[in-house]
């Protein structure tokens, strides 16, 4: 191999992964990035060229204003929620035995079951005049709740039924990490005589940590970006208690058919994951060194 | 001798105790709701939901059950048609998405060239925007390739990822450099490194970014729905809106398809999870 | 390693081998033309109607393919923008009536009225002839309707000793009388404060469809007369006043839950439910157990009631005008509608439809729909910006029913639904 085809190696390792992102991710966001200067009448097929005015609108948008305060909010409680108790789990079921199988299979459930199934089984488990939960709470004498119909209980609802679905997902990716920490490291701290807690902390986690550093974007991600349990469940009410940014970006695109407004509302809404992302990896002092 | 051996056989029994209640409290929460669709799957539209004001032991459990909805679903719906394709659909994008993500992953981990950083950048992009915002763009390009009601207007769009190539990357940078030294001492390709010693010892990152690739085509909906419209490549979660109607929604046959669609992948999970687990058990309480 | 290369080499290569099935205008050895159909799923046994307009087609119009696609309700209107905005998979399809002026107004619908002749036209009942025309032209057309009545559980009146509601439009009862039967009616045998059988609800309880005929009943409008605002109809006094006894009805008189469990009045823990004309053929083929009438829809001041379901429209943009028309008329001419009125059981909206089933429209259930079709009916607003109109007054009547004050929330939509018809100038 000369040293001038050496150069491009690398390039040709990532190739086919960045030619496929870039013809069906890239260019698709790319034009989305465009449409959000326009005005688009998607089913009149006109487009019209309205430079800032849609991020004018949103920032003066009052629902999207709530809607962006509740993103952060549902994000700042759902996704530490989800990777500590995924952490928890996967620690806890990481071992042998049958009966360890059958529970982290168990776990591992609410995962599997379709995400719009999984929301219409919970709206019907919330509802507060015949839900399930409702009867299981009258039945052992506590009053009855409303769940996701008023203001103050709709957002934990929601965030109750996001995390019973996530967990079990990142348990398992979690569960992976710790099973590519060499025996020889943890055997090791054994002999040192190092207890349970502090070889989680000063062993484990260190080495655990390029998985979870995965695990904290990837969820972070996935959560920015959920919006079936509140299409499912609430529609974004009770007086937009529940509107997540992804929300409304379905809303105007599909119900309003502004395709241009949600452009940029999804514009905006990538500049807040971008940002939550880079501090997650300043944060967790994981140098991307190559 | 005696109580000396007691004391930690107690200490042992209590913590063993402690830790199945846990275990057996987690899986309540998880299977619950599950199982009020599973017994609702088992009952007669017309008894779904008869016993969910008052609470009672009917709740839960199906008496007077039945299997007609199953029935209905195996034997008169191309279920077995829509399940396959699902299988096939989310078989092949791990198949093709383990080969190119793991591929980019190498060149992202191993080496260092101009552009990286921005290159890997627009990788993680391209995971931050939502899908509903693309599908337009990405419908057109589809069409333009002629791949529109196809497997492969299903399958290709999804094995570039992201959040493989991520989690890939992740496992392989952190394998000692030493490795791969040694390899390029012994004369060792960039191939031979990246199939040979690279791959091999990021296996559970490659069974986890299965499992990602797998559940995406899975649950995935909208997709389908949109680049697809032949009875023929109707994949599982768009046959079961099916039972949702106009004027009415066939909750026993709604439900008993999601459970089909549900177990035999948490079934495959169980057989398959030594995978996920280490081997020998080496933390924690010893089980 | 080694197995799974082979596997997907060989799946690369089979993928490579795959033909494309044929789709959108694409033409093929063996079809010369074809044309897609979109149309809502609509389920067994009711998909036949639209399958039996198709075979009639295809005879009559040897060596055209029509390709149907089927999309869930819920799906429906994302999947058809895409169709319209890219201008594939698309020649003739369903459109949801309340939004022929919203595809009109985005030129998305080929005119209709050179393909009609006079008395064919004339054949549609009046209230539909309207919602077919947009600035003059048909741009539609009515496929099949619906009627709302006041669905009755006879056994639980009677368990409960109260004379069973009239059938006649003459004894058609005010809402302050369905409160005050559904509070007597009311069962909550456990004392828990919450009903083990309910006295009323209704079955899409924040649409327009169902909640605009409770403001219009009470003397408010939905819309300008020519629709360009909503100010001084939602927010109107009278607008107010019906919105703020609808969330009564959640709230105060709790006869209603405020979230729907499905199923409740088939099984027998309703007893007053207002429901679409096509609640009566369920009943009647899956739950024959249930022993039911139908009472006219209650009023305030005057009666009206809801209509509309589906019409049928061609894309405007169609590379083939004359056959996809000749689809739409073999599924919507005369002939036709009466087949589908046999199959999928809508509200006919032909009155020659009406005409050839006495046996079915001169007895209850039936002749009551009809009646309030020719009487009493109104249709949702003809405005371009239905679609936000609908949504965001949906969130108002949700909002109130979750307990929002009713005046606030009408004056804030109202302000949300102007601003969104502005855009349509």
């Amino acid at each position: 191999m000369t040293r001038r085809t050496r150069h491009l190696v690398p390039y040709l390792f990532i190739a086919p992964a960045m030619v496929g992102l870039g013809l069906f991710k890239l260019y698709p966001i790319m034009e989305g990035l465009r449409l959000s200067f326009y005005d688009v009448r998607p089913i009149a097929r006109t487009q019209v060229f309205i430079g800032l005015a849609n991020f004018i609108e949103l920032v003066q948008d009052p629902v999207i204003v709530k809607a962006a305060l509740n993103t952060v909010l549902f994000n700042a409680i759902v996704t530490p929620l989800q990777v500590i108790l995924a952490l928890g789990l996967a620690v806890l079921v990481n071992r042998q035995g049958r009966a360890v199988r059958v529970f982290r299979s168990v776990f591992f459930m609410p995962a599997v079951i379709s995400l719009v199934v999984a929301s219409i089984i919970w709206k019907l488990l919330y509802a507060p005049d015949n839900g399930v939960l409702n009867g299981v709470l009258i039945a052992v004498g506590l009053p009855a709740q409303t769940f996701l119909t008023s203001q103050s209980q709709a957002m934990p609802s929601l965030i109750g039924m996001v995390v019973w679905k996530g967990v079990g997902y990142w348990m398992v990716i979690l569960l992976a990490g710790l099973k590519d920490i060499p025996e020889s490291v943890q055997e090791a701290a054994i002999v040192d005589g190092a207890s349970p807690g502090r070889r989680f902390f000063a062993v484990t986690l260190p080495l655990l940590s390029p998985t979870l550093l995965f695990v904290v974007v990837a969820d972070t991600v996935i959560n920015f970006l959920l919006f079936v349990p509140v299409y499912v469940m609430t529609q974004g009410g009770p007086s937009n208690a529940t509107s997540l940014l992804m929300f409304e970006v379905y809303r105007n695109a599909f119900v309003y058919t502004r395709f241009g407004y949600a452009a940029a509302v999804s514009t905006a809404l990538l500049f807040v994951i971008a940002i939550a992302v880079s501090l997650q990896m300043r944060f967790l002092r994981v140098e991307f060194e190559y | 001798m005696e109580p000396i051996r007691r004391t930690p056989d107690f200490g042992h029994t209590m913590r063993r105790s402690l830790f199945y209640a846990a275990l057996v409290l987690i899986a309540l929460v998880s299977v619950v709701p599950l199982l009020w669709a599973l017994t609702s799957s088992l009952r007669p539209d017309d008894e779904i939901f008869r016993y969910t004001t008052r609470l009672s032991w009917k709740t839960l459990l199906p008496i007077g059950g039945t299997i007609h909805n199953f029935r209905e679903i195996l034997f008169e719906d191309r279920f077995a048609r829509f399940f396959g394709n699902s299988l096939l659909v989310a078989g092949a994008t791990i198949l093709l998405g383990l080969l190119v993500n793991s591929l980019a992953a190498f060149g992202f981990a191993r080496f260092t060239f101009p552009g990286q950083r921005v290159l890997f950048g627009f990788v993680l992009v391209t995971f931050m925007v939502p899908f509903e915002v693309i599908v337009l763009p990405l419908y057109l390009v589809v069409r333009s390739l002629g791949w529109l009601d196809t497997y492969r207007a299903l399958i290709i769009p999804a094995v570039p990822d992201a959040f493989s190539i991520f989690l890939i990357r992740q496992f392989m940078a952190k394998l000692p450099r030493d490795m791969f030294e040694a390899g390029r001492v012994d004369g060792a390709s960039w191939w031979d490194l990246y199939w040979r010693v690279a791959l091999p010892n990021v296996k559970p990152a490659l069974i986890t970014a299965s499992l990602l690739l797998f559940l995406r085509q899975w649950d995935a909906f909208f997709w389908p729905l949109v680049a697809t419209s032949s009875l023929e490549l109707t994949v599982i979660q768009v046959a079961l809106t099916k039972y949702m109607t106009e004027f009415v929604t066939y909750w026993g046959r709604l439900l008993a398809g999601s459970m089909l669609a549900t177990l035999p992948i948490v079934a495959a999970f169980f057989l398959l999870q030594r995978y996920f687990v280490q081997s020998v058990t080496s933390s924690g309480i010893k089980g | 390693m080694r197995r799974i290369s082979l596997i997907a080499a060989a799946l690369l290569f089979l993928m490579g081998l795959t033909p494309a099935i044929p789709f959108g205008g694409a033409k093929s050895a063996w079809a010369a033309t074809e044309l897609q159909y979109l149309s809502v799923a609509r389920g067994e046994p009711r998909r036949q109607a639209i399958l039996a307009a198709i075979v009639d087609f295809e005879k009559a119009n040897p060596g055209v393919k029509v390709v149907l696609s089927e999309i869930p309700f819920d799906q429906y209107f994302q999947k058809a923008a895409i169709a319209l905005s890219s201008g594939s998979g698309i020649d003739v399809f369903d459109v949801d009536s309340p939004l022929v002026a919203s595809y009109g107004h985005q030129n998305a619908l080929l005119t209709l009225d050179k393909y009609y002749a006079r008395d064919n036209v004339q054949d549609f009942t009046k209230v539909e002839r309207d919602i077919a025309t947009y600035q003059g032209k048909m741009i539609s057309a009515p496929m099949g309707s619906t009627s709302v009545g006041l669905f009755v559980n006879v056994d639980l009146f009677k368990a409960a000793g109260l004379k069973v509601p009239g059938t006649d439009p003459k004894e058609r009862l005010t809402w302050d009388q369905v409160v005050d039967l559904a509070r007597k009616v009311q069962v909550d045998k456990s004392g828990n404060k919450i009903a083990d059988t309910w006295g009323f609800a209704i079955q899409q309880y924040d649409r327009p469809y169902m909640t605009l005929p409770l403001i219009e009943s009470n003397g408010a409008s939905a819309i300008a007369p020519d629709g360009t605002t909503v100010d001084g109809y939602l927010n109107s006094a009278a607008a107010i006043e019906a919105a703020r006894w609808y969330g009564d009805t959640f709230n105060k008189f709790k006869i209603s839950p405020r979230e729907q469990v499905p199923n409740l009045f088939y099984t027998g823990k309703l007893a007053m439910y207002l429901a679409p004309s096509y609640e009566a053929n369920t009943l009647k083929s899956q739950y024959p157990n249930v022993n039911w009438i139908v009472a006219p829809h209650p009023y305030f001041k005057k009666a009206v009631t809801p209509t509309g379901a589906w019409h049928v429209g061609v894309f405007a943009g169609t590379k083939q005008p004359d056959l996809a028309v000749a689809l739409l008329k073999a599924y919507t001419d005369p002939e036709a509608a009466k087949r589908n009125y046999k199959i999928m059981n809508y509200m006919p909206v032909r009155e020659s439809t009406f005409k050839a089933f006495p046996e079915t429209f001169d007895v209850m259930p039936n002749k009551l729909f009809y009646w309030e079709i020719v009487n009493t009916a109104v249709p949702r607003p003809r405005t371009p910006a239905y679609r936000e109109y609908e949504d965001l007054l949906r969130q108002a009547f949700a909002n109130i029913r979750q307990g929002a004050d009713a005046a606030q929330e009408m004056k804030a939509a109202t302000e949300k639904i102007n601003a969104q018809i502005r855009r349509y100038k």
